[in-house]
């Protein structure tokens, strides 16, 4: 089975910090891989470990998806190869583009199943995956919990509100995996040093054909919320005076 | 180019909470209100959304869209937007309804707000305020493709009833509609008789303090006697003590309630960005410097498994 296997790189958003006018800053926040991206490579593995073939990892995205540590720590976590598609058209892509690049793209490359994680942790609009799939014309499921190879078809499971549906793919197929479909391995030192040697291929957007590269959503601001006025009352221990209060505090907005 | 459309969110008659909040939401906005339905048996239905205002209700009947499925459901409302070319079609951001949402705007070309908080519709033209970077930041977005398609954020729009002419409308099952790939097998409901997380007026979650499904016990027995829903931080979700549909986050679900009772959750920003925008919360946590406290309303430094035995005992009385 050949699978790819698609991430993003993302700023470390606990590290964004607010301006005095609410803007943000990103001066000590570093470019990481979107955690969630992290199970769409888990769960790759795994799968190719259980039915045998390769996972290609993809990025798309501006020159930082360049950075050297960031390639080895993709890699690092199993993937035989890397495809970056590069542009600095797609520094503040939107859904559409990004999954108008990923699917010229997985054309390119080949491939049986494509993974995506649910969402990125940056913005997770969640549609990138479905758009993805759609654009290829193959079936596409989102809140994927678990993957089950039969043949030459995937039993899926997904975790809905109130209950799990499980139903039968047929391959080629782009999934969007959950969070929580594994829990994803460490690479050791010979993992990261193997990384450094595994080949990675750089694209542009004219390379795979992408004329037009416009948003269909348009930022208009992005500022940081007006906190919420928490009363922020911190008592110590329990006696029962505290507890008594704690209570007041339940049944008031209980009713 | 008239008219905002709510797609209802329902499984086997049972309609979501949401499907409500768009509605009145909907409203809002001046324009004719449709709810727009698809199932088996749905058509009888319709009253339940007069109620809250809707002028037209589109019922769709037929076998293969008794069960959500994204091939038949997105080849339906294709044709339907094609022909009564709606200014606005609202879906529920859940996960059949990003599913469906996202598939349809690639297929139409336009632009798609997810998870929205706040919205602003007029004639080609919609404003929406969506949470990114785990909550840190709101983004404002707009779209003028048309129609204007977005994803409505369960438990964040009221609900007012106002009466609608609810008139049923019965559109063709499209060509297309039976193309199915996908061929569910199974519904395995995650049965619990708590309220369900995202539409609960009370939350009460346990995360790493509860150490293990004992200490999961305890806050269970809480959350009944408030009638509660009980979910978990990432922590107790990937321990096994909790289901994986009970996860308040980034990832799992968030929940908006009128009280959120963290229970032994140190408050990670993924966590946060779950419940942040719960009306009071309150926290119960062994760690002054837990993160959870900056976001409370009332917190307790102390060790759940002291503290919340004792509201129990007292809400017992």
């Amino acid at each position: 089975m050949k699978v790819i296997v698609c991430y993003k790189i993302v700023p470390e958003e606990a590290n964004i910090e607010i301006n005095q006018d609410g803007s943000l800053s990103f001066a000590n926040a570093e470019w990481k891989l979107s955690q969630y991206d992290l199970n769409a490579v888990e769960a790759a593995m795994q799968l190719v470990e259980a039915v045998g073939g390769s996972v290609t990892a993809l990025t798309v995205g501006d020159q930082k998806i360049e950075n050297s540590k960031l390639k080895k720590s993709i890699l690092a976590r199993g993937p035989e190869d890397l495809y970056l598609v590069k542009d600095e058209r797609l520094k503040r892509a939107d859904t559409h583009l990004t999954a108008a690049v990923l699917a010229a793209a997985v054309a390119y490359i080949g491939f049986d199943l494509v993974l995506c994680g649910e969402g990125s942790s940056d913005f997770y609009a969640q549609q990138v995956g479905i758009q993805l799939g759609e654009l290829l014309q193959v079936p596409v499921i989102n809140a994927v919990s678990k993957i089950t190879p039969a043949g030459d078809r995937l039993i899926i499971e997904r975790t809905l509100e109130d209950e799990i549906e499980t139903l039968e793919l047929s391959l080629p197929a782009v999934l969007a995996v959950t969070a929580d479909i594994n829990v994803t391995r460490l690479p050791g030192m010979k993992e990261i040093l193997a990384a450094g040697k595994k080949p990675v291929t750089e694209w542009d957007l004219h390379k795979i054909g992408i004329r037009h590269a416009g948003p269909r959503v348009e930022e208009v601001s992005t500022l940081a919320p007006e906190q919420v006025a928490r009363k922020k009352i911190l008592v110590e221990g329990d006696s029962e005076p505290k507890i008594a209060e704690f209570l007041d505090y339940i049944r008031k907005e209980l009713k | 180019m008239a008219g905002t459309w709510v797609f209802v969110e329902q499984r086997d008659g049972n309609i979501r909470k949401v499907t409500f909040e768009m509605l009145t939401e909907a409203k809002k906005y001046g324009d004719e209100v449709s709810a727009v339905v698809f199932g088996k048996g749905v058509k009888g239905l319709a009253p339940e959304f007069a109620k809250f205002g809707a002028d037209k209700v589109y019922a769709v009947e037929g076998d293969v869209f008794a069960d959500y499925n994204t091939g038949a459901y997105v080849a339906q409302i294709v044709a339907m937007i094609n022909e009564f070319k709606p200014n606005a079609v609202l879906f529920a951001h859940s996960f059949n309804g990003r599913d469906f949402a996202s598939r349809l705007a690639q297929k139409l070309e336009a632009g798609l707000a997810t998870d929205v908080i706040a919205a602003e519709i007029s004639a080609g033209k919609g404003l929406f305020t969506r949470a990114i970077y785990a909550g840190k930041a709101l983004s404002k977005v707009e779209i003028t493709t048309s129609p204007i398609l977005a994803t409505i954020r369960p438990g964040v729009f009221g609900v007012a009833e106002s009466a609608g002419a609810g008139a049923v409308v019965e559109p063709a099952v499209a060509a297309g509609a039976g193309d199915v790939y996908q061929i569910v097998k199974e519904f395995k409901p995650t049965v619990s008789a708590r309220p369900e997380l995202t539409e609960a007026e009370v939350v009460v979650s346990g995360g790493r303090g509860c150490k293990g499904p004992e200490g999961i016990k305890i806050i269970e027995e809480f959350a009944d006697l408030l009638g509660a829903a009980v979910g978990g931080s990432r922590a107790s979700i990937d321990s096994g003590w909790l289901g994986h549909e009970l996860q308040v986050g980034q990832t799992g679900k968030v929940v908006n309630p009128n009280l959120y009772v963290a229970c032994g959750i140190s408050g990670a920003i993924q966590h946060l960005a779950g419940m942040s925008s719960s009306k009071f919360i309150a926290a119960v946590n062994t760690d002054t410097e837990a993160p959870i406290f900056n976001v409370s309303d009332f917190g307790v430094v102390g060790d759940l498994f002291k503290v919340v035995p004792l509201l129990v005992a007292e809400l017992k009385k």
